[in-house]
């Protein structure tokens, strides 16, 4: 955190000095040093592409595909959340309504024969606008009343996901067309059915996680960051608190988005159930296993504790108390890691 | 208005139950400042108990009330010993995923047990009703609503009158001055737990007359309260009890004259929405604690 302060306030930073702007008067995030990251992303990204490449060769069980894929799901939803929460510190708890709008849009838009591409990129905006507008008055409040007024607005997504049943199905739910994804290429003499989804999926998320990686390192992410720490303080050194909050959550918006395509697309029926506030509590736990800020560390989580239960065919509800059991230990184990400066 | 009336009286009962939550609620959230999301799931577990207490063993109504308020107090108690003391005093963001971790545990145990559908509902022991100008008002609604207020006054009594209760303000006020003069702090915590989950208790068994006991029960409960302690205050208890029983009314209210069924929550929300707008401190602000 110390680093964090140093840059922002401009004493003791080891890149350069920044002026000191009069107090209030507004300043951008230009000025600001970037942070340096300490180890170089490349090993990590060659063992996904390995593992995701190679798996197929290794074992014969079909079943590995459909693993790789919710392994990389979860792993996307991991890599948004943690720009909000690895940021600001703020729990998002709305994030599975927005993830519905996405998985709703695919369904609805593919149905219209548009291209998968489009629809992807329109359940992106659709996600991020969506997120924004509702959590433009949220910005008013923090830590506890922020967390349950996300979860409000949540509820009140999948209470209309029920009823409205024109666009959504109701409980009943809708199909989604098949997608034509012959155009990735496959590696090797494989069955392609699902891997090409595996490697679509895998690809966004690496595409993601570089940006949120960056994002994070950026000044934007550094001033994010001093907000989860002390927004009274970053406000006062000029910055519009206000905004960066407003653009983080919106940003979630996005990931949520677009994973609710890959998710409908990969199961091909979508119903109103994974859009609740489970999805969200799931995805915060898989950050905070990971390590809040770490985004490396949000992958490995959300894959581990994706594979585990998977591998153990466990029922949802031995999986959400070992999900449980272990965010238990994680939070106290590594309180002071977790709380990581916020002071909400 | 014969129709407006019996929405009004249908309201206040909901209310009621309402105000039980979210006072018991208020007593670990204001006193000892941690957000126990895992309220509403004591509200369920007393709801199931209510369930086996009443519904098989026939035990007389208020001889259960007893026994739940024993059980639940217990309960509570325990929670803080085991879950909440090893991350006392620690930041907001871990007490809040710890208390999510606990209700996460419970409520899926009683999926596991059973079932998430599956909902069962017992006759409660106290039947017929009368008319009031064309309103019906049954037995059951009247003891919900009597139950509710007497355990609040109870409350209300052991704060201000007993040591226990004056120590908890204490602690409330000022951990740390409360301890030097000769407090335990620890055993309040054990005490405020206790009685927190006790409150979650009565409501859980007047809910189980109500409607379907089903493990999702005290999702709703709990984000309601946790709205009401935000717009009422967290150390407000009258303001509590009035904005919960407002919020029961216009629900209920609601619900009667328009088409959606969902327009009751949205009330809640909007609201909440609207109120934070106005003063994010929460209506009536609690001076010296950060929002």
């Amino acid at each position: 955190m110390s680093k964090i302060w140093d840059a922002l306030t401009g004493v003791r930073a080891e890149t350069r000095t920044i002026e000191v702007a009069p107090i209030g008067s507004p300043r951008s995030s230009a000025e600001l040093p970037r942070l340096k990251r300490r180890h170089p992303d490349w090993p990590y990204m060659l063992l996904v592409v390995a593992v995701v490449v190679l798996l197929p060769f290794i074992t014969d069980n079909e079943y590995y595909a459909t693993v790789l894929i919710l392994c990389g799901l979860w792993s996307f939803h991991a890599v948004g959340q943690t720009v909000l929460l690895g940021g600001s510190g703020e729990l998002n708890l709305a994030y599975g309504a927005v993830f519905g709008v996405g998985a709703y849009m695919a369904a609805n838009l593919l149905g219209f024969d548009w291209p998968f591409g489009l629809v992807l990129i329109l359940a992106g905006l659709a996600g991020g606008l969506i997120t924004a507008a509702f959590g433009f008055p949220l910005l008013k409040t923090r830590g506890l009343f922020y967390a349950v007024m996300t979860m409000a607005v949540g509820l009140l997504a999948a209470k209309i996901f029920i009823e409205w049943t024109a666009v959504t199905g109701g409980s009943v739910g809708l199909p989604v067309p098949m997608v034509d994804l012959s155009f990735i290429p496959l590696l090797g003499d494989v069955n392609p059915g699902r891997l090409s989804i595996a490697y679509l999926v895998w690809a966004l998320v690496l595409l993601g996680l570089v940006f949120a990686q960056r994002l994070l390192a950026s000044p934007f992410g550094l001033i994010l960051r001093g907000i989860g720490g002390d927004e009274p303080l970053v406000a006062a050194l000029g910055y519009r608190a206000g905004h960066y909050r407003l653009l983080a959550l919106s940003l979630t918006g996005v990931y949520a988005g677009i994973a609710g395509v890959l998710f409908a697309v990969n199961i091909g029926y979508v119903t109103n159930g994974p859009f609740s506030f489970w999805t969200a509590f799931t995805v915060i736990i898989m950050v905070i296993v990971g390590g809040r800020e770490s985004v490396w560390g949000s992958v490995i989580a959300a894959s581990f504790l994706t594979a585990l239960p998977e591998v153990l065919r466990s029922v949802q509800s031995y999986r959400m108390i070992v999900y449980a059991m272990v965010l238990y230990i994680v939070v106290v184990i590594r309180a002071n890691k977790v709380a990581g400066g916020i002071e909400h | 208005m014969t129709q407006l009336s019996q929405f009004i009286i249908n309201g206040l009962v909901v209310g009621g139950i309402y105000a039980l939550v979210a006072v018991g609620l208020s007593l670990v959230y204001g006193g000892l400042r941690i957000p126990n999301f895992a309220h509403g799931v004591w509200v369920m577990v007393a709801a199931y108990l209510t369930v086996t207490v009443i519904g098989q063993w026939q035990i007389n109504l208020w001889l259960a009330i007893l026994i739940i308020l024993g059980i639940m107090g217990v309960v509570g108690a325990v929670q803080e010993l085991a879950w909440f003391r090893i991350i006392r005093g620690k930041s907001t963001l871990v007490l809040i995923l710890a208390a999510f971790a606990l209700s996460l545990v419970v409520e899926n145990i009683y999926v596991l047990r059973f079932g998430g559908k599956f909902s069962r509902s017992f006759d409660f022991p106290i039947k017929g009703g009368f008319t009031v100008g064309g309103v019906v008002i049954s037995y059951q609604r009247l003891t919900v609503v009597l139950v509710t207020v007497a355990s609040i006054a109870v409350l209300s009594v052991f704060m201000s009158r007993t040591r226990m209760g004056r120590a908890i303000r204490a602690v409330a006020e000022n951990a740390d001055a409360a301890a030097v003069t000769g407090i335990s702090v620890s055993r309040v915590y054990l005490w405020v737990f206790g009685v927190s989950t006790a409150m979650a208790g009565i409501a859980g068994l007047l809910l189980a007359g109500m409607y379907p006991v089903q493990p999702f029960l005290g999702a709703n409960e709990i984000l309601k309260a946790f709205c009401i302690i935000i717009v009422a205050g967290k150390n407000n208890v009258s303001g509590l009890v009035a904005v919960a029983f407002g919020l029961g009314v216009a629900e209920s209210v609601a619900m009667g004259y328009l088409p959606w069924t969902s327009v009751g929550e949205a009330i809640a929300f909007a609201g909440l929405a609207v109120a934070l707008y106005i003063r994010p401190q929460g209506l009536v602000a609690d001076p010296g604690a950060p929002a």
